[in-house]
């Protein structure tokens, strides 16, 4: 049985993060900032598309039951530059994903990085930096 | 007869006066050449952007607006139910709002004309070089920008900007009147624009802020046109908000 980790840890040094304030399209008062989930998951959809790109993922618990979460990543235009494509996922890949999540508690979260079946780490944004002002930095 | 010695005259008079001049060098650029790909980059802090609300000198009109609007950014953000003309209904960002993406535009620099291509819902506008503001134009989301050298620095007038747009993602508005000047220049091998906002409707005073853009690498830009459709799908899928017309596939 796949051994599902769901691991939530403070944000860590190093760790490569889109900053909320940046978002081009809704707001980060949704999200928890600063909290991190790692999801080690099985992909069920990569949707390429606008506003966001959605990963559907298939999470394995302890007590074996799965639970389906969505995570998302800015549009295609602002991943491209990172080395995100259409093709980054395919369904049923083994992946994990640091996410971070919601506030209410749902599955849902935006992807800060996700770890290809072959190794290959695909990062969601810039290196860390602190929320920029309200108004100033990048804003829509 | 006689016509054909005049035209042999003239003939041989104008092939003399051609090959008596050198030919011309070619004329160096008046101007620099700003076209190619720019973008302010996802993460980037040393970009500008717009100040602060505090910091921007509104009419009460202006300050009783903003209040009340829904955005789905900043500090009375409300994504859930949001006033933001460009989600609530998939409006044009309007400017300088669309520029405040982290995607790519391109300026195609002509003798009369500097395009600005957005990738952002494909959208772009027309600087109509050296010829002079209209008084009255019509009201367009991106208005009507007309622009002159000076030096190294292309400044861009504009007006007749529609009302409904907002200034940024916030919910900044104006009005009508809204007058920009742009001061656009390379700093270094980055392109600043330096806009003035001019606005009596929303604007006790005029008001400043800079962008700055970074030259960006990948000339190919992306089909990256968003509709109400995009919107309201991605509120069902992530949110699980029901769509209150159908969503086209």
């Amino acid at each position: 049985m796949r051994k599902t980790c769901v691991t939530v840890f403070a944000a860590a040094a190093g760790l490569l993060i889109v900053s909320g304030s940046l978002l081009a399209h809704h707001a980060n008062a949704v999200f928890d900032v600063g909290k991190r989930v790692t999801l080690k998951a099985t992909v069920t959809e990569w949707f390429w598309a606008n506003p966001h790109c959605l990963l559907g993922l298939d999470v394995k618990g302890d007590d074996g039951k799965v639970v389906h979460w969505v995570a998302e990543t800015q549009a295609p235009p602002n991943m491209i530059p990172f080395g995100w494509s259409k093709q980054s996922f395919a369904a049923g890949d083994a992946v994990t994903v640091t996410i971070e999540p919601v506030k209410n508690g749902q599955p849902l979260g935006r992807i800060l990085q996700a770890v290809l079946p072959d190794g290959k780490t695909l990062v969601a944004g810039a290196p860390a930096i602190p929320a920029p002002e309200a108004g100033a930095g990048t804003r829509q | 007869m006689i016509r054909h010695l005049v035209a042999l005259s003239t003939a041989a008079v104008l092939t003399a006066a051609a090959c008596s001049k050198p030919p011309a060098a070619p004329a160096a650029p008046a101007h620099p050449n700003l076209s190619g790909s720019w973008v302010r980059p996802l993460g980037d802090r040393d970009v500008g952007g717009l100040p602060p609300v505090n910091e921007i000198p509104l009419t009460p009109w202006a300050a009783a607006k903003f209040k009340a609007e829904r955005p789905a950014a900043g500090d009375n953000q409300n994504f859930a139910d949001t006033t933001d003309p460009s989600l609530k209904y998939a409006d044009p960002n309007g400017y300088p709002r669309i520029s405040l993406h982290p995607m790519r535009f391109k300026l195609v620099q002509t003798d009369d004309y500097v395009y600005q291509l957005w990738e952002y819902n494909n959208n772009w506008r027309q600087i109509a070089l050296n010829v002079p503001q209209d008084p009255d134009p019509a009201l367009t989301w991106y208005g009507n920008p007309v622009g002159k050298w000076e030096g190294d620095t292309l400044v861009v007038d504009s007006v007749g900007y529609k009302d409904s747009t907002w200034l940024d993602a916030r919910g900044l508005p104006h009005t009508t009147d809204l007058h920009l000047v742009e001061r656009i220049h390379k700093v270094g091998e980055n392109l600043a624009f330096d806009i003035t906002f001019e606005d009596k409707g929303a604007f006790t005073k005029p008001w400043t802020a800079q962008l700055i853009f970074k030259p960006s690498p990948d000339g190919s830009m992306t089909e990256n046109i968003y509709t109400i459709s995009d919107e309201l799908r991605f509120r069902e899928r992530f949110l699980n908000q029901k769509a209150t017309i159908p969503i086209r596939r």
